[in-house]
């Protein structure tokens, strides 16, 4: 079938001013944060409602041409990026706000919706949703979710986004079909309640990475906004006591002592941890007691405590975007992973030694704790002109290694991102989502070689 | 390629999206009317890298979205977080690049044409300059203040020129004009990228300005002060013999110093725009807003987009030229907007702002009153 019935068919689904073939507009979509080279789609279409998605979905099943799907772009591993041509979705026109019920505490938002709008409009309610990540104030509540995203804040007390806050879904399958899922399934029933409809299929979309379908509509659970917070900043001399401060703070699971707890070590100030802590509740004399206790807990493993302003500024900036983040190049998050709450020095030593090895100077090691674990990070600052190469070999060399150590990747991507490095550990696990995959997506229309390498190829 | 001065900041984009916002499709004017990606700043600088790269060329659609763009500068004050990226600079250098590879947009060509070759973009003839200057208007040959009404106060909005020169007769400032010697200050043709035209003009104007003396240009058109202020210097390689200030900072001196004092006014609740390129270019958010505040028992409120996160009225970057429609609709969410804060009246400060506004508010129905802000600190010297 040619582009151009393709092209046409996508004019009649979504209008004339919402599909582009121009090479450069293609071009604008070809990258993502990842250093991935470019990829380039045949068409980007911009529906602005589920039923035209699931229209664009079927046209492209009937045409066998893939469909790749990006919220604002802000993936860090290839995750979205046209690998093999097609429809490049861009669902930022669908970015409402649906409901906040203040009843139920819920809000449900349009996938395209950023997390920095849905703040300010659940703080005008005096609500907030509590566990976001810090990919910058351009970053979609469905792109977030469908990596199972998760950053320092709100983490070290709520988790991943997978753990209990997304209530349910409104999903359009690989083959075009609109289902919901959740409480939301019920008929007379609002979206409140994730379990009790047989296996969790909102679980199944969380962390898919798109394969499995596309997320138009996403029901969240929100609270109350705190009325009170404590922040403070310690430096730790070594990574052992910033552990122990992790495993305590973190110890009385559902009750944390902490509601984000981020760390980090730059290769400018090596054995020098930096860790910012932020206390938030509804109770001012609970929130004393916390902010003593972390703090006992801080001293007694020979922190020593710093301007709290370096926690205050960072966490209040996490969502609507750091400052000076490209000051000293672009960005790369190298084996980014969990691991579990004591297992933090070994990927330290691993980070250190490649870091030394190979001479690279802009690089942090930083970790924030989630309910018993820690998300890690080896962050790369460098210059696409001068410094591509050398960034991929460490990248490479620090992937393999902490996958070695052994480490859940944080997000995985096509093969410029985590996924040669899961293929042959996975084993039988691989080879079940490839399965699933099949199932629900026999023509492998939905992001082919992204998470998994597709049975067919489109 | 122009692009290639800006090679390393092209390629140090992160692509974080900083520059489009949380609000996506309400921060960045260019992304609100086209919506794709090559509307931002982050899908531009990937272009600029495909361009520079060879993979990509110019082309009549290419150049089309490169006027989608209102160089507002939403987009490089938020980089200024990110990563410091002129985006505004290598947009228009991209625009300076497409010329020179020989696409010119055909709607573009009368306004460049008449500002070659009538010294302004409406092909008026040059005895029509002096019509603002009135009997009851005080002017001197030669003074070392200068004032540079440019040619949208000068043939559209002659009242903004004639209440400024009013305000400075008043306070008994000596000025002067250049009157027909006066050429298009040249920013639509740096919007354009036709920099050798612009320099001509450039070199114009410095030197008739120069011959009156002049230490000091005055101007109440946020367009004109950018260019003479920033292109000038750049496109000329040198420092102006005079400094640039805009009516706002000189009517805010006036009122601290207490050479003018306002005493009241006849107008009732109001609100104020800021021009892009006075505010996010130079940051003058504070002058305007002094001035508004120390008028007795006037009722200020602000937009919810102020300042640095204003939104533009639609005038920028020729874009209203290309896409006149769609650059009407970025003036409508701007109206709606003022009209939301309950003002009767949306006070501005440049000529340009006042006529995408106005146009809006007509077609809005708003009934709000737009002026410049000369009128308002006239108003309330005479009242």
């Amino acid at each position: 079938m040619s582009k151009n019935v393709i092209y046409e068919k996508l004019v009649e689904i979504v209008g004339k001013e919402r599909v582009s073939s121009e090479d450069f507009e293609l071009y604008a979509y070809s990258r993502d944060l990842s250093p991935a080279k470019p990829k380039l789609a045949s068409f980007v279409v911009r529906p602005e409602k589920a039923e035209e998605v699931a229209e664009i979905v079927k046209l492209a099943n009937e045409h066998k041409t893939p469909i790749y799907v990006r919220g604002c772009g802000c993936s860090h591993w290839a995750a979205w990026l046209p690998l093999k041509g097609g429809i490049l979705l861009d669902t930022t026109s669908m970015d409402g706000i649906v409901a906040v019920d203040e009843e139920n505490l819920t809000a449900v938002v349009e996938c395209g919706c950023t997390w920095f709008k849905l703040m300010e409009e659940l703080q005008k309610k005096k609500l907030t949703y509590l566990s976001s990540e810090m990919g910058g104030p351009a970053m979609t509540i469905g792109g977030s979710v469908i990596k199972a995203g998760g950053g320092p804040y709100g983490t070290c007390k709520f988790g991943f986004h997978g753990q209990m806050d997304v209530l349910g879904f409104e999903v359009v399958l690989p083959t075009g079909e609109m289902v919901k899922t959740g409480s939301w399934v019920m008929p007379n029933v609002v979206p409140f309640r994730r379990e009790g409809l047989g296996p969790d299929l909102t679980g199944l979309l969380i962390g898919s990475e798109g394969i499995f379908g596309i997320i138009t509509k996403i029901a969240l659970r929100v609270r109350p906004l705190p009325e009170h917070e404590g922040f403070l900043y310690f430096d730790f001399a070594d990574w052992e006591n910033v552990v122990k401060v992790g495993d305590a703070v973190t110890r009385c699971v559902g009750d944390e002592m902490a509601y984000s707890l981020d760390c980090g070590e730059s290769v400018a100030e090596p054995g020098k941890v930096g860790v910012r802590i932020y206390i938030f509740g509804y109770d001012k004399k609970i929130i004393k007691y916390r902010k003593n206790k972390v703090r006992e807990l801080c001293i007694e493993n020979n922190g020593k405590e710093g301007d709290a302003k370096r926690a205050s500024e960072f966490f209040n900036k996490v969502v609507s975007g750091l400052p000076d983040i490209f000051a000293s190049g672009v960005w790369h998050f190298a084996a980014t992973g969990a691991v579990p709450i004591h297992k933090i020095p070994k990927f330290v030593h691993a980070w250190r030694e490649i870091i030394k090895k190979h001479d690279f100077t802009k690089s942090t090691f930083g970790a924030w704790a989630f309910p018993r674990g820690w998300t890690i990070y080896a962050h790369l600052l460098y210059s696409e002109l001068t410094e591509y190469e050398k960034l991929m070999v460490v990248s490479d060399e620090l992937n393999k290694k902490f996958f070695e150590i052994g480490f859940v990747p944080y997000g995985i991507g096509g093969p410029e991102g985590l996924q040669p490095y899961i293929k042959r550990r996975w084993g039988q696990y691989y080879k079940w989502i490839r399965k699933i995959k099949h199932s629900l997506d026999p023509n492998n229309i939905l992001q082919p070689g992204i998470l998994v390498e597709g049975d067919r190829e489109c | 390629m122009l692009i290639e001065d800006y090679k390393e900041q092209i390629y140090n984009c992160g692509r974080c999206g900083y520059c489009i916002g949380a609000y996506l499709n309400h921060t960045c004017p260019s992304r609100f009317i086209a919506g794709f990606e090559s509307s931002t700043g982050r899908g531009r600088m990937l272009i600029a890298q495909a361009l520079l790269e060879g993979k990509l060329e110019y082309s009549e659609n290419l150049v089309f979205m490169l006027y989608t763009c209102f160089l507002c500068g939403a987009c490089s004050t938020k980089c200024e977080l990110a990563a410091k990226i002129k985006i505004v600079e290598i947009t228009k250098a991209m625009r300076s690049d497409s010329l020179n590879s020989g696409i010119q947009l055909e709607k573009l060509v009368p306004g460049a044409k008449a500002i070659i070759e009538h010294h302004n973009i409406y092909n008026e003839p040059s005895e029509k300059r002096t019509a603002f200057l009135t009997s009851d208007i005080k002017i001197s040959e030669k003074a070392s203040l200068l004032y540079f009404p440019g040619c949208v106060i000068t043939f559209r909005y002659s009242n903004i020129a004639r209440n400024a020169l009013k305000i400075l007769n008043m306070a008994n400032i000596d000025v002067t004009v250049l009157g027909e010697e006066e050429w298009c200050c040249g920013n639509p043709l740096y919007f354009m990228g036709m920099t050798e035209a612009a320099k001509k003009i450039a070199q114009h104007n410095v030197e008739k300005i120069r011959e009156k003396g002049a230490k000091t240009v005055l101007t109440s058109c946020a367009g004109c002060y950018r260019a003479i202020n920033q292109d000038y210097k750049k496109i000329l390689g040198q420092p102006l013999p005079f400094n640039v200030v805009h009516i706002t900072q000189f009517l805010d001196k006036l009122v601290n110093e207490g050479s003018i004092i306002l005493r009241k006014s006849s107008l009732k609740k109001i609100t104020y725009h800021d021009p892009c390129e006075i505010g996010r270019y130079f940051k003058i958010y504070e002058e305007p807003r002094r001035i508004i505040q120390n008028v007795p028992n006037l009722d200020f409120v602000e937009m919810p987009k102020h300042g640095d996160n204003s939104w533009c009225c639609g005038g920028g970057g020729s874009v209203n030229i290309v896409h006149t429609y769609q650059a009407l609709k970025v003036g409508e969410l701007r109206i709606i907007e003022a009209k939301e804060t309950g003002a009767k009246t949306l006070v501005t400060a440049c000529p340009s702002c006042v006529q995408m506004l106005e146009l809006a508010s007509k077609r809005k129905r708003t009934g709000m009153k737009i002026i410049d802000i000369s009128e308002l600190v006239l108003d309330a010297l005479r009242t």
